[in-house]
C-alpha cells in the first residue's frame, strides 16, 4: 500500500464522510481513519449491543472532554443486530445543502427514507397535532376563526421576504415568542406550538431572525415529497449516510481504516517536498501513514495534538444537550391518548386501507418549555418517534429519541444524571401515546446522555490551516439542522484543501459532485 | 416481454449481490467477466462504480444482480453494516493458487453468517483456474485451446495436459474446497475471470437458489427506492429523493 496521502480524514462523522467523499471523487488521495469499530462517530448508528458499550464507555471514560455520563436500565437482548440506534437522532429538511449532496454524491441510491408522520404537541389533554400547512390550518376544527386568520396571516409573512418588512424593523433582538404574541396576536399557546413544533425552537430565548429564517425554510420544503417538509433516514438515520458517502469515497480510491488506535500524530519535514508533512502512526499497523493535509474535529485533535501547541486551550463547549435513547415495547398506532368512549380516528391514527391500525413509520413530539407541570426542562423537549418502517428497530418495537437543550452553567445534578430531567417527559409520552393493542407502550431499555460539542475560535482555526490542519466543527445540536449543517462545513472543508493543495479553479474540481453516471436502467430486457 | 410474470409486478426480481474475499484474488475481475463479458489483465484494485448490475435469465424468471464490490474496504476490515444490508446473495472468492486466500474466505463466511440476513445464498469461487490448467498464456502447447471442459480432469489427473509446472502452481485441491463448501452448505465453483469459465455457471446457480417468491411477497406494495427489498419491510412507503416533481399536497387544493 501506498502510504502518502493528499488528505488525512480523521473520523467517520458526517461532515468528515461528505468531505471525504467528494475529495476522493475529485481525484485526492484520501485515507479516512476511525479509532471505532464502527462508522459515523458521533453521529453513528449503532446496534443495541454497541450502544451499550458506547454508554459504558463514556460513562468510565476520565479522559473524557465532554461531560458525559450514562445509565441502562432494562436490555435489549432480543436480536441486537436488528437496532440502528442514532447516537444523533435528526431529521432532513427536504430542500437543503444535505439533501443536494445525497442527490449529487449518488448516496440516496444506498439509503432509504421516510417521510416524517406527523408533529404533535403536549398539552394535559393529550398530544395535538399541529397543522403544517394552511391547508391542515383550513380543515382543523381545534382553530376558532380568528386564530386561523391570524395564523395564515403570519403564515404568509414567514414564507414570504420578511427581511426588510416592517414588522421585523427594530425587533430583531427580541425573542421569537413574544414577536409571535406582540406582532401578530396570537393567542400564547398557539404562537408556542408555532415556535416549537414548526419553527423548531430548541430555545425558549431564540430571536426572531434565526427562527423565522428557519420556518421560511421549512414552509418552503414542505410539498416537496409531501406534505412535511421532513425526512427521516431509515436504518438510524445519519450513522446510514456517513456510511453512505464512505462508500462513495472508497469507491473512489478512499482507503478505509476502522478500529485501530492512534498512537500519535505528529509533523515531520519532508525533504522531497520541501514541506511539512502530518504522520500518523497507528496501533497494529506496520507502517507510518503521511499525509499533506489533516481533516479532523476539534474533539480528536484536542485528544491527540494537544502537546504540540498551547493554544488549544481555546477550546469552547457549545450546545449542550441532554438526550435519551429509549426502545419500547409495542408499535405505536397512535399518539393520542386512547379514550375507548370518545374516540375520534384522525391522521395521527393512520389505517390502513383494511381498515387494521397501522403503526407509525415516524413522528415529532414537542414540550412546550412549562406545559409539563412536573417537567423541570428550561426550553422544550422534543421526542423523535422511529418505528418499525423507519428499519431501525425489529417488528413490534419503537424507539423514542428524546432531548432538550441545556444551558452550559447547568445544575451539577443535572449534567451527571440528565435522566432527573427526562424522566418525566418520558412518564408523561408513555402514558399518552399507545400501542396496536390500545395500551401504553413497555419500556424495555432506556439510556441517558450528555452532548455537546466543540467549538474552536475562527482564528485558531485560521491558524491551523497554516499547518496544514483543517478543523472540521461538530454539527450543531438542532436535530433538523445538523444535516444541512454538516453539508454546508463539508463543502468548505473540500474547498479550503483544494486551494491548500493548489488545485482551486482547475475546472472540473469546482463543482462540489461532479456529474454522476447514468443509473443503469430499469427497462425491462 | 414474453415473461407470464404471474404476479402484479412484471419487471425483474432485483437481487443484491456482495462480493467477499482477500485482496487481489479477482473479485473484480469475476464480476467484470460477468457483467461485461471483459477481462483486463492487471486490474486497477478499485472498479470505480456504486454497484454493476447484470440480468440473468431463469427458465421463467429474470433476475437483475445489483452486484456490490468491496471498494478497497475489506482491507481493514472496515466494510460498513450498509455493505451486507438486505444482500441476498454473496459470492466468496478466493484463489486456488494462494492457500491462505481460502482460510480468508472461510473467515468472511463466518462474517457472513454473523452480519448478513439469515436466507442468504452464498457460493464460494475459487479463481484463478487458468493458471492451473495447460492452456496458460505461456505453454502454447497443442490442444490447449479448449481446455475449459476439462478443468476438473486437469485437477484430478495432472498427467498428460498439464504441464509440472502450471499445477504445482495450485495451492488449493479441489476436493478441499469442495469438501468445505458442501460442509458449510454453500454453492462452488472453480473459475477464471481470464477465460470466462465458470463465471455465468456460478451467478446462474445462485439465482435458481434465490428464493424469488420469497422476494416478491416480501416487495410487493412497497416502492422501488432504496434497492433491494427492505428487510421484512411490509408496505412502509419509502420516499424516492431523486423524484424532483413535487407531489400534490394531500387533498384540498385550496
Amino acid at each position: 500500500m501506498d502510504t502518502h496521502f493528499h488528505a488525512l480524514v480523521l473520523g467517520t462523522g458526517i461532515t468528515e464522510s461528505i468531505a471525504a467523499a467528494a475529495l476522493s471523487k475529485a481525484g485526492l488521495k484520501v485515507v479516512h481513519v476511525d479509532v471505532n469499530h464502527y462508522y459515523g462517530a458521533n453521529e453513528a448508528s449503532l446496534t443495541s449491543e454497541e450502544l451499550l458499550k458506547w454508554i459504558e464507555t463514556i460513562s468510565t471514560d476520565t479522559d473524557s472532554l465532554s461531560e458525559a455520563s450514562a445509565s441502562v436500565f432494562g436490555e435489549l437482548s432480543h436480536s441486537p443486530r436488528s437496532y440502528s440506534l442514532s447516537l444523533s437522532p435528526s431529521v432532513i429538511v427536504s430542500t437543503g445543502p444535505l439533501i443536494s449532496s445525497l442527490i449529487g454524491s449518488g448516496v440516496s441510491r444506498y439509503g432509504g427514507f421516510n417521510l416524517l408522520g406527523n408533529i404533535s404537541v403536549y398539552s394535559a389533554a393529550g398530544f395535538k397535532s399541529v397543522p403544517g400547512s394552511k391547508e391542515e390550518i383550513f380543515k382543523s376544527k381545534e382553530l376558532s376563526l380568528m386564530d386561523k386568520r391570524r395564523l395564515m396571516r403570519f403564515l404568509t409573512f414567514a414564507g414570504g421576504d420578511f427581511e426588510n418588512s416592517p414588522e421585523i424593523q427594530g425587533r430583531e433582538n427580541m425573542h421569537f415568542l413574544r414577536f409571535l404574541v406582540d406582532v401578530f396576536s396570537l393567542e400564547r399557546r398557539l404562537a408556542s406550538a408555532l415556535a416549537y413544533a414548526l419553527a423548531l425552537c430548541i430555545s425558549d430565548t431564540e430571536l426572531v431572525i434565526p427562527a423565522l429564517t428557519r420556518l421560511k425554510r421549512y414552509l418552503r420544503a414542505a410539498g416537496r415529497y409531501g406534505p412535511s417538509p421532513f425526512l427521516v433516514g431509515q436504518y438510524g438515520g445519519m450513522g446510514e449516510l456517513a456510511q453512505g458517502f464512505c462508500r462513495v469515497a472508497a469507491v473512489s480510491g478512499g482507503t478505509y481504516i476502522l478500529g485501530h488506535d492512534i498512537f500519535s500524530i505528529d509533523m515531520i519535514s519532508n525533504e522531497a517536498k520541501s514541506a511539512v508533512i502530518h504522520r500518523l502512526k497507528l496501533d497494529s499497523l506496520p507502517r507510518d501513514l503521511t499525509a499533506d493535509i489533516i481533516i479532523s474535529s476539534p474533539d480528536i485533535l484536542l485528544k491527540y495534538k494537544k502537546s504540540s501547541t498551547d493554544k488549544f486551550d481555546e477550546c469552547s463547549t457549545v450546545g449542550l444537550q441532554a438526550c435519551c435513547i429509549l426502545v419500547v415495547d409495542g408499535s405505536i398506532t397512535s399518539i393520542q391518548k386512547f379514550d375507548s368512549t370518545e374516540r375520534t380516528i384522525d391522521e395521527a391514527h393512520t389505517e390502513n386501507s383494511l381498515g387494521h391500525s397501522r403503526s407509525i413509520d415516524s413522528a415529532l413530539l414537542v414540550f412546550p418549555p412549562g406545559e409539563l407541570p412536573s417537567g423541570t426542562a428550561q426550553g422544550p423537549v422534543h421526542v423523535l418517534l422511529n418505528g418499525e418502517g423507519t428499519l431501525s428497530c425489529p417488528r413490534g418495537r419503537s424507539i423514542l429519541y428524546f432531548s432538550t437543550a441545556l444551558d452550559t452553567n447547568a445544575p451539577y445534578d443535572i449534567k451527571t444524571n440528565p435522566e432527573i430531567l427526562i424522566r418525566p417527559y418520558i412518564t408523561a409520552t408513555l402514558s399518552m401515546i399507545c400501542t396496536a393493542e390500545f395500551v401504553s407502550p413497555k419500556e424495555l431499555f432506556s439510556g441517558f446522555y450528555l452532548k455537546s460539542q466543540h467549538s474552536f475560535s475562527a482564528s485558531f482555526q485560521e491558524s491551523l490551516k497554516e499547518y496544514g490542519i483543517v478543523v472540521c466543527s461538530s454539527p450543531p445540536a438542532h436535530f433538523a439542522e445538523r444535516g444541512d449543517a454538516a453539508a454546508v462545513n463539508a463543502e468548505g472543508i473540500y474547498r479550503e484543501v483544494l486551494k491548500r493543495l493548489g488545485r482551486a479553479g482547475s475546472g472540473s474540481e469546482t463543482e462540489l459532485w461532479p456529474p454522476l453516471p447514468m443509473e443503469p436502467d430499469d427497462a425491462d430486457p | 416481454m414474453s415473461e407470464s410474470a404471474s404476479g402484479p409486478s412484471d419487471k425483474s426480481v432485483q437481487v443484491k449481490l456482495v462480493l467477499l474475499g482477500e485482496a487481489a484474488v479477482g473479485k473484480s475481475s469475476v464480476v467484470l467477466r460477468f457483467v461485461s463479458n471483459e477481462f483486463q489483465a492487471n486490474k486497477e484494485p478499485t472498479i470505480g462504480a456504486a454497484f454493476l448490475t447484470q440480468k440473468c435469465r431463469l427458465e421463467d424468471r429474470v433476475l437483475r444482480y445489483e452486484i456490490w464490490d468491496t471498494a478497497g474496504q475489506e482491507r481493514f476490515h472496515s466494510l460498513a453494516p450498509m455493505y451486507y444490508r438486505n444482500a441476498q446473495a454473496a459470492v466468496v472468492v478466493y484463489d486456488i493458487t494462494k492457500a491462505t486466500s481460502l482460510e480468508k474466505a472461510k473467515s468472511w463466511v463466518k462474517e457472513l453468517q454473523r452480519q448478513a440476513n439469515p436466507n442468504i445464498v452464498i457460493a464460494l469461487a475459487g479463481n484463478k483456474v487458468d493458471l492451473v490448467q495447460p492452456s496458460s498464456p505461456s505453454s502454447g502447447g497443442a490442444g490447449s485451446s479448449d481446455a475449459e471442459d476439462e478443468a476438473d480432469d486437469a485437477t484430478a489427473t495432472p498427467g498428460e495436459a498439464a504441464t509440472a509446472d502450471s499445477e504445482s502452481l495450485r495451492q488449493v485441491p479441489l476436493d478441499e474446497a469442495q469438501a468445505y463448501a458442501t460442509e458449510a452448505g454453500l454453492l462452488f465453483f472453480e473459475t477464471s475471470a481470464k477465460t470466462g469459465e465458470g463465471i455465468v455457471e456460478l451467478f446462474t446457480e445462485i439465482a435458481k437458489k434465490i428464493p424469488i417468491e420469497h422476494i416478491l411477497a416480501s416487495t410487493r406494495g412497497g416502492g422501488r427506492n432504496g434497492g433491494p427489498v427492505g428487510r421484512a419491510g411490509g408496505g412502509q412507503q419509502g420516499v424516492n429523493l431523486e423524484e424532483n416533481a413535487p407531489k400534490s399536497k394531500d387533498a384540498c387544493n385550496c
